[in-house]
C-alpha cells in the first residue's frame, strides 16, 4: 500500500521528467550543444556544474516538487532535480542515437549528459510550480504580491527568478552559430539598438502590457524608480548571465572584447526576455 | 516593509545599491558601443605565424595563430601555408575570425619543414 506522501513524491517525479523534456528538448536536438560538452575545458564545465547546484537549490526552495523539509529537503529535492535531468537526457540522448554507450569514451558521454543535464534539471525542479498544482503557500505569495507587499528579501527573490529566466533562454541560443553570426553582422548602432529594445520589453513585458501575473506598480512609486530598480539590474543579471554563457561555450575565447560585448548584448535580449518572462510566471 | 507604503526615500539601502551597480554596467555597455559606434571601422586585415611545431607518431604538427587585425569580422577565410619544397602547400578554412582577435590552427606535416617560418596566403573570405 503505497502512503500518500510516497504517492506524491511519485506524481512529484513525473512531473518533473515532463518538466525535464519540456524545457531540454530543445537543446537536446541542437547539434552545437552535443559537441560542447566534451570539448570544453574543465574551468568552463567546472563553472557550469557548480553553479548548477546553487540554482537548483534557490529553485527548489521557490517551486521544489516536493514539500521541502528545511534546508536538508531542499537540498534533497534539488539533487533528486538533478538526477532526473541527467537520467532523462541519458535516455532521451540514447533514443535519439547521440550516444552510444558501446562506443563512446566515457569521457565523451560524462561530456554531453552534464551540458544538456543543466536545462533538464531546471526544468525538473520548475516542473512542480508550472506543470502541477498551487500551494498554499504560493497562494500566499501570490496574495502578498497583489498587496504590494515587498521586502528586500523578495526583491532578491525576484532578482533571482530573472537570473534564472535569463540563463535559460541564454543556455538555449547560446550555443548556436546564428549568435555569433548575428552578432558579426551587426554594427555598434545596432548594438545600442538592441540593448535599448531589450529594455523596453523587459520593462514592458513586467509592467506595462498586463500578462497574466504582471506586477502592478505601486502608487507611491513613480515608473523610474521601478524602472531603476527592476528592470535595471534586471537587464544587468540578462548581460552578465549572457557573458557567462559565451564564455561557458568558448565563444569568447581569443575574441576581441568589441565583438565580445556584441555578442553578449545579442544574447542579452533573449536573456531579458527569460528574465522578464520568468517573473511572469514564478 | 511594506511596498504599500514604501516612498523614494525608504527604499532599502540594498536595493538602491544593486540598482547603482546594475545602473553602471548597463551604462557602460551602453557607453562601449557608442565610442565604438563613433570609431570608423578598418577593413579586415590578417597576419599569421607559427607558435610551435610538435611530433604527432611519425608526423608533424605545425600550430599557426591567425589574427585579423583589422576592424571588420570575416567567415570562410581560407589560408594556404607553404612550408617549403619538401611539403605540399597546406590549406584551411577559418570559419570565423572577428575584429581584432585570433584562432589556432593547425597543418599536419609528412615531416620537419625546411623553412623555418612558412609562406602564408589569406586567399579568400566572405563577410558575414
Amino acid at each position: 500500500m503505497i502512503d500518500n506522501q510516497t504517492k506524491r513524491f511519485w506524481i512529484g517525479l513525473a512531473r518533473a521528467v515532463a518538466g525535464a523534456l519540456l524545457f531540454s528538448l530543445p537543446m537536446m536536438l541542437t547539434m552545437e550543444m552535443w559537441s560542447i560538452g566534451p570539448t570544453s575545458s574543465p574551468l568552463q564545465m567546472g563553472a557550469l556544474l557548480s553553479m548548477t547546484f546553487p540554482i537548483l537549490f534557490g529553485l527548489a526552495k521557490l517551486s521544489g516538487f516536493e514539500e521541502p523539509e528545511g534546508w536538508a529537503g531542499t537540498a534533497v529535492d534539488a539533487f533528486v532535480a538533478y538526477a532526473v535531468g541527467w537520467l532523462t537526457t541519458f535516455m532521451i540522448l540514447s533514443v535519439f542515437a547521440v550516444l552510444n554507450v558501446a562506443t563512446m569514451p566515457l569521457s565523451e558521454l560524462i561530456g554531453v549528459i552534464s551540458i544538456q543535464t543543466i536545462p533538464a534539471s531546471i526544468g525538473a525542479v520548475l516542473a512542480a510550480s508550472q506543470l502541477g498544482g498551487h500551494t498554499d503557500s504560493d497562494d500566499e505569495i501570490q496574495t502578498n504580491d497583489d498587496d504590494g507587499a515587498h521586502t528586500t528579501r523578495e526583491y532578491f527573490r525576484e532578482l533571482f527568478v530573472m537570473a534564472i529566466g535569463a540563463l535559460f533562454l541564454a543556455f538555449n541560443v547560446a550555443p548556436t552559430e546564428e549568435m555569433v553570426l548575428v552578432a558579426f553582422k551587426m554594427t555598434a548602432w545596432h548594438g545600442c539598438l538592441v540593448m535599448l529594445l531589450s529594455l523596453m520589453i523587459m520593462h514592458g513585458f513586467v509592467f506595462k502590457v498586463k500578462f497574466h501575473g504582471q506586477k502592478p506598480i505601486p502608487q507611491e512609486q513613480s515608473a523610474w524608480s521601478v524602472f531603476l530598480r527592476f528592470t535595471i539590474p534586471g537587464y544587468a543579471i540578462a548581460l552578465l548571465v549572457s557573458l557567462f554563457c559565451l564564455w561557458s561555450f568558448g565563444s569568447t575565447a581569443n575574441t576581441a572584447i568589441d565583438e565580445v560585448v556584441m555578442a553578449t548584448t545579442v544574447l542579452g535580449l533573449p536573456a531579458a526576455v527569460g528574465a522578464s518572462s520568468a517573473r511572469l510566471i514564478l | 516593509m511594506k511596498n504599500g507604503n514604501q516612498s523614494a526615500a525608504t527604499i532599502p539601502l540594498a536595493e538602491c545599491i544593486v540598482a547603482g551597480v546594475g545602473l553602471l554596467l548597463v551604462l557602460a555597455t551602453f557607453g562601449y558601443l557608442g565610442q565604438r559606434a563613433m570609431r570608423e571601422q578598418s577593413p579586415p586585415s590578417f597576419v599569421a605565424r607559427t607558435e610551435k611545431i610538435i611530433a604527432l607518431g611519425d608526423q608533424f604538427v605545425a600550430k599557426v595563430v591567425v589574427q585579423n587585425i583589422g576592424g571588420t569580422p570575416v567567415a570562410d577565410l581560407r589560408v594556404i601555408a607553404d612550408f617549403g619544397e619538401d611539403e605540399p602547400p597546406k590549406e584551411v578554412v577559418i570559419d570565423y575570425l572577428p575584429s581584432r582577435s585570433d584562432r589556432r590552427v593547425g597543418f599536419v606535416l609528412k615531416r620537419m619543414p625546411s623553412e623555418p617560418e612558412p609562406t602564408f596566403q589569406f586567399v579568400s573570405y566572405t563577410e558575414p
